[in-house]
């Protein structure tokens, strides 16, 4: 603690405190929605730096794991799209598919809900992960994700029907 | 049988249950933050930054002379037709307009390029016209000389209700060079699912998912604008156009101009719908036929994992699938012919940027080594074309 600049310490007690409490589910929220172990942990890590070089401009302490939640998901989208810019491994059945996943064998059912998931629109996939991963309710969605409660609803709704197609599930 | 909800919960939760607890790893701040001095990350910005000011400048001079404009960088060189060894061209169309992203930290699209179907020489970079812009999607004419760009500004997860998107008329001379790129009037909102212009040119179709209506959640557009007059026609019903935002390709015309198809995804039987576009009304279901129901399972390969295209006299739609590329009779419903069959699981490299008239030549793009190819497809013959951006096929191109 000797090497933290004065009026840091705070920000650094605040911060592991909330690694320490959050940091497992938030590797697994990130996992889920990137599939892959290293992605999901320098995501996370990334997210708290962040959080700790605003420490300072948060208004409400009590705001800061929906603060991280929601950089969290921001990381994850830009981690999605800097995949989708590069090549696939060719004719690869696991191409996309995760390498934290291939440690712990999915079955074939989870693994084809994954990838549909991971296909989604980035809205729809996070509400989608928000509202049935975390069980968040629909103020919280919101809140992480930066849209309205109605816009959570109609997502949610877009999403479930676009995922009863692409599996073959009938309302 | 277990809902749709009882399966994301399920794989979602056996996903992240292979993270243990005991494996979480310590956190890790950068030394230079603890010691109070500029952080690595916000040293580097500058040179993020100056990366893209050598993208923004052009644009900076652009503005000056016309506000309206988006920047256009014509470049040197002439265009050469592919010669004895390149692929047969098939009838497709000379150039193309793809998006490109060099420079950009996220790799999200931000500009667009003019480039030479066989040969892929560039023939012009076309910039946003606002600061943190991107081109994010395209859509051409049958002409092959007249396209759309769709620009927005780049806003974060927090920000994503306030994005509005831009589009521009860009018209190609002979030669495939910018002759004119010019501001449309109509704008849109964050969730724009589909953009087609018409064949001749004249009319612009967006799918737009209006945003926070509580009366209409699940509320979806189509807007059909008069290019020449800014006049507008809308059609509307609960439901959602295309697999995602950015999706320049989940709606189609017919080359009369008279039908516009469209992926459709309800709250039940999904499929692609054919708008007949001179009827009146403003009903999206009620003015249009469910043509092809596409409601089969993931695992038999026979699932469209791309944007569903109509031929342009009509007759199929066609997308591409871990099977081959799918040819639905319009008239049926029925798959009647696939093109490069075969088994792929990547749906990333998959991709559908175009088709003639009768369905029997596309451009596509398929999976192989070194990541995948993109090139004419003829019953079962790919002949590689050189699409130096064609990373994802999202992005591969508009023909």
């Amino acid at each position: 603690m000797s090497d933290v600049a004065p009026g840091r310490a705070d920000a650094l007690e605040g911060v592991t405190a909330l690694y320490q409490a959050h940091a497992l589910g938030l590797i697994r929220l990130a996992v889920v929605m990137l599939g892959d172990r290293p992605a999901a942990e320098d995501v996370v890590q990334e997210a708290f730096t962040g959080l700790y070089r605003r420490w300072h401009t948060l208004t409400d302490p009590g705001k800061a794991l929906s603060y991280v939640r929601s950089s969290v998901l921001n990381g994850a989208r830009s981690a999605l799209r800097r995949r989708a810019r590069q090549p696939a491994a060719p004719c690869d059945p696991a191409a996309g598919s995760a390498s934290a996943e291939a440690a712990v064998l999915l079955s074939e059912e989870h693994s084809e809900v994954l990838e549909a998931i991971r296909r989604l629109p980035d809205r729809q996939r996070e509400a989608l992960v928000l509202r049935f991963y975390l069980d968040l309710d629909e103020e919280d969605i919101a809140r992480s994700m930066g849209i309205s409660r109605g816009t959570v609803k109609s997502t949610t709704s877009r999403a479930l029907a676009a995922l009863r197609r692409t599996l073959g599930e009938h309302s | 049988m277990n809902t749709i909800e009882d399966r994301i919960r399920a794989a979602t939760r056996a996903a992240g249950n292979s993270v243990r607890p005991d494996s979480v790893p310590p956190l890790r701040l950068l030394p230079e933050l603890m010691n109070g001095a500029r952080p690595q990350g916000e040293r580097s910005r500058p040179g993020v930054w100056a990366r893209w000011s050598r993208w923004l400048a052009p644009f900076a001079a652009a503005a000056a002379v016309a506000a309206v404009a988006v920047a256009v960088v014509a470049v040197r060189g002439s265009v050469h037709r592919g010669g004895a060894a390149g692929p047969s061209d098939a009838g497709v169309p000379p150039y193309y307009v793809a998006i490109n992203a060099h420079g950009n930290p996220n790799f999200v699209p931000t500009y667009a390029v003019v480039r030479a179907t066989m040969t892929g020489a560039l023939l012009a970079t076309i910039m946003p016209s606002i600061r943190g812009g991107m081109i994010a999607a395209v859509t051409a004419a049958a002409d092959d000389r007249t396209f759309v760009l769709d620009e927005q500004k780049r806003v974060s997860a927090a920000d994503q209700s306030t994005q509005t998107r831009l589009f521009y008329l860009l018209r190609l001379d002979s030669s495939g060079r910018p002759a004119s790129v010019t501001r449309l009037p109509m704008t849109a909102g964050p969730m724009v699912t589909g953009v087609a212009l018409s064949p001749d040119g004249s009319r612009l179709a967006i799918a737009v998912e209006p945003d926070n209506d509580p009366k209409h959640l699940s509320l979806t557009e189509i807007r059909m604008y008069t290019l020449a007059t800014g006049a507008v026609r809308t059609w509307h019903a609960d439901g959602t156009i295309g697999s995602g935002e950015d999706d320049a390709g989940s709606i189609s015309w017919t080359a009369d101009g008279r039908t516009l198809a469209f992926d459709w995804y309800p709250d039940g039987p999904a499929g692609v719908r054919l708008l007949d576009v001179t009827l009146g009304g403003s009903s999206l279901l009620g003015n249009s036929r469910l043509a092809v129901p596409l409601t089969t399972a993931l695992a038999s390969g026979l699932t469209c994992q791309t944007d569903v295209i109509i031929t342009p006299d009509g007759s199929k739609v066609v997308c591409g699938a871990f099977a081959g590329f799918l040819e639905y009779s319009t008239a049926t419903g029925k798959v009647i012919r696939i093109l490069h069959r075969g088994t792929s699981h990547s749906a990333s490299a998959i991709g559908l940027m175009w088709v003639n008239a009768s369905g029997s030549v596309l451009i596509g793009a398929v999976p192989g080594r070194g990541g995948g190819q993109i090139g004419i497809i003829s019953g079962d013959d790919i002949a590689p074309l050189t699409v130096p951006d064609a990373l994802n096929p999202a992005f591969a191109g508009v023909w």
